[in-house]
């Protein structure tokens, strides 16, 4: 893997994380609220192969139970696990994001 | 927490919501998983039903499949079952014995029968080589496992293609397959040397073990069921 997708993997797990964190989420609804905050070239299908390792690392976990509006959803819960990892991933996105900002402002 | 079964029917019912280019491209991408057979059965439902569920809602937003599965649905597909967990090895192990004891108890009930429509028209053998016997029951139980796998190969091969006169293709494909196989088992009952113990066994003979093996099958299978819903 390249050092270029591996730090885009990170931040992307950190981003599904923290809006998980915030309530139990299902994936259509995550799709959309990554893309409300301006992730928007995030496309729908991405967020599925990051769910799917998430739960394979036990980060997060998948319940499937009825939605309000009826139909049988999976919904998505922040394991403590999760929650110590979504912890440091925000840790080292601090210490790097605003130094990297700063250089590549370019005056 | 809903079972393999339930999944399946629900993902059936709630298949025909979709418009005609979403129900294709979703139906080669459920066959395309499903004849996958890396991937735990359960999971690889529900991650069905969670993107029929996301192709449903963006339907009525106005998106399309395509912006679901990509431009490549094939490889966005292998990067699911890359990130499925496989199914467990007691569940494979299970699968295989039942559908062995299945197949040799079916053939058994077949031969059985025939033997006995046939036994006033044709002079039969009165005796058979227990090596023809064995001999053919693992020739037959390859050929039928390797079959599904031909079958699989050639359905996979076919999904997510622009055209499907291809389709035409495959159902020759399949049906050669089908010939040559019989064709070899037909020519193992013609030249395998016959050697250990000379059988002679009665039509109704076969037609007992043959149910045995099935009740053995459905027993494992049921035994199995019950584990799992503990």
């Amino acid at each position: 893997m390249t050092t270029r997708s591996q730090l885009l993997k990170g931040i992307l797990d950190a981003c599904v994380m923290e809006v998980i964190r915030e309530e139990a989420i299902y994936g259509y609804e995550l799709s959309q609220k990554l893309q409300q905050v301006g992730l928007h070239d995030i496309s729908d299908g991405t967020i599925y192969p990051v769910l799917l390792r998430l739960q394979k690392n036990g980060f997060i976990k998948g319940e499937m139970k009825p939605s309000p509006t009826g139909p049988n959803r999976k919904y998505y819960y922040l394991t403590d696990r999760g929650k110590e990892e979504l912890e440091k991933l925000a840790l080292e996105w601090m210490l790097v994001s605003e130094p990297v900002s700063k250089l590549l402002k370019r005056g | 927490m809903n079972s393999v079964k339930e999944l399946i029917e629900e993902n059936n019912e709630k298949r025909k919501l979709l418009n005609k280019e979403n129900e294709r491209l979703y139906s080669d991408f459920l066959l395309y998983i499903r004849t996958d057979l890396r991937a735990s059965e359960y999971e690889s439902e529900e991650i069905l039903m969670e993107l029929l569920n996301h192709l449903l809602e963006g339907q009525e937003a106005g998106k399309s499949a395509h912006d679901l599965f990509g431009n490549d649905p094939r490889a966005y597909a292998e990067e699911l079952l890359e990130g499925l967990p496989s199914e467990k090895k007691q569940n494979v192990f299970q699968f295989v014995i039942v559908q062995i004891f299945n197949q040799l108890g079916q053939t058994g009930v077949i031969v059985g029968l025939l033997l006995f429509i046939l036994s006033p028209f044709v002079e039969l053998k009165k005796t058979i080589p227990l090596s023809l016997i064995v001999g053919i029951a693992i020739v037959g139980l390859f050929i039928s496992f390797l079959s599904v796998k031909i079958v699989f190969h050639f359905i996979r091969s076919d999904l997510f293609q622009p055209d499907r006169k291809k389709t035409k293709k495959l159902y020759w494909r399949v049906g050669i397959s089908g010939a040559v196989c019989f064709g070899l088992v037909f020519l193992l009952f013609k030249f395998l040397p016959g050697f250990g113990p000379q059988l002679s066994v009665s039509w109704w003979l076969y037609i007992l073990i043959g149910a045995c093996f099935i009740v053995i099958s459905k027993l494992v299978k049921w035994l199995n069921k019950r584990q799992v819903s503990y």
